[in-house]
């Protein structure tokens, strides 16, 4: 392979993916790591890094040593087993050897190896990523503050050069509130200058954190980034797509009762993530960290300055501050008797309640919805305008049997969707669909 | 090779080998970066960025003539081996990381070849492959090495988690076996016939305190 080439890469991932089409041969009967939701997990690699996930047993670990034999018998690649680490997960002891004669080293429980530049380890306590973590930052720390650096250069030295082992770590896992102290004092002391004695803080650190327009020095905040990275994991991990890793973060996502039911196990909606999660007590500290995370970075992610009907139509009907009920919060679907109604239907962003092709506001019945045409206690109204384009009044639909027109003035844009919904006790309960006008700002209810 | 009665889907690669058109040429070279150090043909990247509509159509027609005949120009394809120290002692050669540094023409092509193929790996690249790969992220393999290891216990399985290390790996697959696959993966004989051409005519020369050394 020729270093540097553009192509190289590519041909060298054709090359070793001949090695997942080999595992994953009935001819060898490799056996895997059965995923949740049925799926199989045999082999993973970054490049040239590969985890095998096989299920733990000495004749399966021969039959997957002799086909990684005739693949490096094809290839000429050879597999450095002293370098090499097996981890054992599971409830029982592991009461077979096996690789003795081939040095390779298993990782007792508890403990981890490198893999991908994190610690993997079975029962591996949260302390042994994170003390690995201070260990670089340290070295780098000892390097960088033998520079005279001015105040930015050491605000830049901190930002891209310390917090950047942090961040690698934390895209998959959350240091708890003292670690993200203990490095916060760390970066401290390098952006006061502090050589040996700890320094002095001229300014407070929440002053620092803030963006420079604002007057702080655009300091990264350990804490909030760690939580801004983990909620990505989650939108990523529920986002479209079948891989192995999504199945487990799903199936976590199922225990909890984060609302992400789509049309099909693979098919849940990121939009899911908007509505308020209804959430059973969660075992693992990880995982309430995760979704902690997403609480918290959640209602930032909603776009407040809608300038045209595309982004409109984008934003998501559930937890979404631009859209409040009566009693001025977001539509939750927890707490809504006709939001999971909605929900089920695939009904979760504006887009879905709008009719591009004619230009008005979907009837129920086309969003999926039966509702007893009896039911005529709900005397709410739905009317709708496009507010971004006010010129382009269009008329107001009558949705289902329960919702009727007002007669507005013809030709006056209407700022509000009203949602009539029946509520717990049969009492109509209106959800306003408040104003997403192009400024974004809302405005005071009228009904 | 041993690869004989292995099944793999076989994706057609036909419009691999079409002519290159030459706004492909000027999008991969807007695509390719800047400010690299300068290479033994002292064309910089920035002559192509600021001539792309100009030269674009000229290269490209040189490309194909190239990949066309099978003759690849030993000087575009030349490759200039720099060292660049490690940590450590400086006086052991393992201290020292060659890098290759490679045409600036020599790229634009390669960039040309590479757009096509990148569009037809989803199809091929088992969703396995995390590197290199658009959409793909180092921690799909972290964080499921992390929880395949909690699934397994929650689960009641017995998972044996086996993290590879292979031996310098990039240099030691072998040409045959990498052709071999290729055409297993279905890749088109043409395109597999002009990559191994271009890769033929390879050759690389080293530099040793600024002074560039013979071919080898």
């Amino acid at each position: 392979m020729r270093q540097g080439c553009p192509l190289a890469p590519y041909l060298f991932i054709l090359a070793t993916d001949v090695l997942g089409y080999m595992m994953a041969d009935p001819k060898h009967g490799v056996e895997g790591l059965s995923l949740p939701k049925g799926g199989l997990m045999r082999d993973q690699t970054f490049a040239d890094d590969t985890a095998l996930y096989l299920q733990g047993s000495p004749s399966n670990m021969d039959k997957a040593q002799d086909v990684l034999k005739l693949f490096c018998q094809a290839s000429m690649a050879k597999i450095n087993w002293h370098k090499s680490a097996a981890i054992w997960a599971s409830k029982k002891e592991k009461t077979w050897n096996w690789g003795e004669d081939v040095g390779l080293r298993w990782v007792p429980k508890g403990e981890g190896t490198r893999y991908l530049g994190i610690q993997v380890g079975f029962h591996l306590p949260s302390e042994a990523n994170f003390d690995k973590m201070m260990l670089a930052l340290k070295g780098k720390l000892i390097n960088w503050s033998q520079n005279n650096l001015s105040l930015a250069g050491r605000i830049l030295v901190a930002n891209q050069v310390l917090f950047a082992s942090m961040w690698y770590l934390a895209t998959c896992w959350n240091p708890n509130p003292r670690m993200c102290c203990q490095v916060r004092r760390v970066v401290k002391n390098f952006i006061w200058g502090g050589k040996d004695a700890p320094a002095r803080a001229k300014v407070k650190w929440d002053m620092l954190a803030l963006p420079t327009a604002q007057g702080g020095l655009g300091i990264i905040n350990p804490k909030t980034q760690s939580k801004a990275l983990l909620a990505k994991l989650l939108v990523r991990g529920l986002a479209l797509g079948g891989e192995p890793w999504k199945e487990l973060v799903r199936h976590k996502a199922d225990q909890i009762r984060l609302p992400i039911h789509g049309k099909g196990p693979n098919t849940p909606d990121i939009n899911w993530l908007f509505a308020a999660p209804k959430l059973k007590r969660i075992q693992c500290s990880m995982w309430k960290d995760i979704v902690g995370a997403w609480l918290n970075v959640r209602p930032g992610l909603t776009k407040a300055d809608l300038t045209n009907m595309a982004e409109t139509l984008k934003q998501p009907l559930f937890g979404n501050p631009s859209i409040l009920n009566t009693s001025s919060t977001p539509l939750g679907i927890g707490g809504l008797r006709k939001g999971c109604t909605f929900a089920r239907s695939e009904c979760s962003r504006v887009k879905n309640l709008w009719n591009s092709k004619d230009n008005e506001w979907k009837s129920l019945s086309k969003l999926g919805m039966s509702y007893h045409a009896s039911n005529k206690r709900c005397k709410d109204v739905i009317t709708a305008s496009i507010p971004w384009r006010p010129d382009e009044y269009t008329s107001h639909i009558q949705v289902g049997d329960w919702i009727s027109n007002p007669t507005p003035n013809p030709g006056t844009p209407l700022d509000w969707v009203y949602f009539a919904f029946e509520s717990a006790r049969g009492k109509a309960n209106v959800i306003e669909f408040k104003k997403i006008a192009p400024n974004g700002r809302i405005q005071a209810t009228t009904h | 090779m041993s690869l004989g009665g292995l099944q793999i889907p076989n994706f057609g690669s036909g419009s691999f080998i079409l002519p290159l058109h030459p706004k492909q040429g000027c999008d991969t070279i807007q695509a390719l970066p800047k400010g690299k150090a300068l290479r033994h043909d002292g064309v910089l990247m920035e002559f192509f960025h600021e001539c792309a509509q100009e030269v674009a159509p000229t290269v490209l027609k040189a490309f194909m003539v190239m990949l066309n005949s099978g003759e690849t120009s030993a000087y575009i394809n030349k490759g200039l081996i720099t060292l660049i120290p490690k940590t450590g002692d400086h006086a052991r050669l393992s201290n020292w990381r060659p890098i290759t540094l490679l045409s600036n023409t020599y790229k634009v092509l390669m960039k040309t070849l590479t757009g096509r193929v990148q569009t037809a790996l989803p199809h091929i690249i088992k969703p396995n492959q995390t590197g290199f790969m658009e959409g793909k992220n180092i921690l799909d393999n972290t964080f499921m090495a992390q929880e395949a290891l909690e699934w397994a216990e929650e689960s009641d399985h017995d998972l044996v988690l086996l993290l590879l290390n292979f031996e310098k790996a990039f240099d030691r697959i072998k040409w045959g076996f990498l052709f071999t696959a290729l055409a297993k993966l279905g890749f088109n004989d043409t395109w597999v016939n002009r990559v191994r051409s271009l890769y033929h005519t390879v050759s690389s020369t080293i530099t040793v305190n600024g002074t560039i050394r013979p071919d080898f």
